[in-house]
């Protein structure tokens, strides 16, 4: 009996190996499957490129890397174009549905839960943004689902943040469809687009920090920290796949739908690169 | 001798009537031939229009298809359309044929992107 339980084992261990370097090679021809790899790299191509900038820095985005730009940011700080939104989303977040039930009643009493966003739903098989969990709140409890780039929704997301203020992003990327996910969103994040033939790395890493006409390029490390934003440029608070759609004109692509797989992917990975940095949000930002 | 000149005087006339009648006939179509070219051209036109813009409109949705569509075919398709509206075949064709070319040249950068995008990951 014992012989035969040590064949079995002997047996099981040759059938093992292969599988095992089988998955190693997958991960060797896949760079995508090894997440924390790709957020040390990533942290290592800023430090190289900006040695004089604490990495934690980055989570103010430009700011981080213009004396000048910085200035102005601090000085527009100090009465802050995206106060109004977040004072309109606490309203809201404060207002019961109509069945007397409130957001809290699915968050839990801490608003400030969007350093776990987005998070990989096993269940559903994919990402979840703040701003699904935040429609999905208020569909279950009866009330209509919020546009998703701007109005009510950033607003509401604008409270949350700002409720998250001073906690570190904490994605967790647990099982190996989490990996797919993250995966499927660092392909588009590299993958060039539109008649510009640009990647997201194409302005956020290999130019960053340089001029693009009157506006200086921000790093992808630390992205995703400051969201929703007020924007100059829109002169009211939108949330980060307002920013996707924009990018994605920019470069004549044809954008995705808000909340479309292939965003929230991308939002996946983005905001993995700012794993362990401070969320500063709601941000602005020219 | 006499007869055989009135018989070829005869034929003569015959002939130059016949003649004259094909010139007038040949000079009453030609205005009507004249008009018709343009119609039938455009007819033409127009169908080579509607092969060509099925043709753009299909690579455009194959770009689409492979996720790599581009904001300036949108606008090429339109102008086409646009332009064949307003009777502007040359414009329609041309804007027609530049469509076709960007959206080759995007399912290019949806093949060669497959695989390039892994060289600008940091490592």
């Amino acid at each position: 009996m014992k012989w035969i339980n040590l064949s079995a084992l002997f047996l099981a261990s040759i059938i093992a190996v292969p599988a095992q370097a089988d998955s190693l090679a997958d991960s060797a021809a896949n760079p995508a499957t090894n997440p924390e790899a790709d957020r040390q790299a990533l942290r290592n191509l800023y430090q190289q490129k900006f040695p004089n900038i604490g990495l934690a820095d980055f989570k103010d985005g430009v700011y981080a890397i213009d004396a000048k730009m910085r200035e102005q940011w601090l000085e527009l700080e100090d009465f802050p174009p995206y106060e109004i939104a977040i004072d309109e989303g606490e309203e809201l977040y404060n207002t019961p549905f109509a069945n007397g039930k409130s957001y809290a009643d699915c968050f839990g009493d801490d608003p400030g839960i969007k350093h776990n966003y987005p998070l990989f739903d096993q269940a559903r098989g994919g990402v979840v943004t703040l701003e699904i969990a935040i429609n999905e709140c208020r569909e279950e409890n009866g009330e209509a689902a919020l546009p998703w780039l701007v109005g009510e929704l950033a607003q509401i997301s604008a409270y949350m943040a700002y409720n998250s203020r001073g906690k570190n992003f904490d994605i967790k990327i647990d099982s190996p469809e989490a990996v797919a996910a993250y995966a499927d969103g660092k392909q588009f994040y590299y993958t060039r687009r539109g008649q510009m033939n640009f990647e997201c790395g194409s302005c956020h890493q290999q130019k960053v920090g340089q001029m693009l006409r009157a506006e200086r390029t921000s790093p992808s490390l630390g992205h995703a920290t400051q969201w929703p934003v007020y924007r100059g440029r829109w002169q009211y608070v939108g949330n980060i796949q307002k920013r996707f759609q924009e990018c994605n004109i920019q470069v004549r692509a044809v954008p995705f739908e808000a909340q479309s797989e292939e965003y929230r992917n991308l939002e996946y990975f983005l905001t993995y690169m700012s794993n362990g940095m401070e969320l500063n949000g709601p941000g602005s930002r020219r | 001798m006499k007869n055989l000149w009135v018989f070829g005087l005869i034929i003569f006339s015959v002939a130059a009537c016949d003649s004259q009648q094909q010139a007038v006939d040949t000079a009453a179509e030609k205005p009507a031939a004249v008009k018709a070219a343009p119609v039938v051209a455009k007819v033409a036109e127009t169908q080579d229009f509607a092969t060509l813009i099925q043709q753009a409109e299909d690579l455009y949705t194959q770009t689409e298809g492979v996720k790599h569509a581009w904001t300036i075919n949108l606008d090429r398709l339109k102008d086409a359309r646009l332009a064949a509206e307003a009777g502007d075949m040359d414009k329609a064709v041309a804007n027609a044929e530049e469509a076709i070319k960007l959206s080759r040249l995007a399912l290019k950068q949806a093949e060669s992107e497959k695989t390039q995008w892994r060289a600008r990951v940091p490592q």
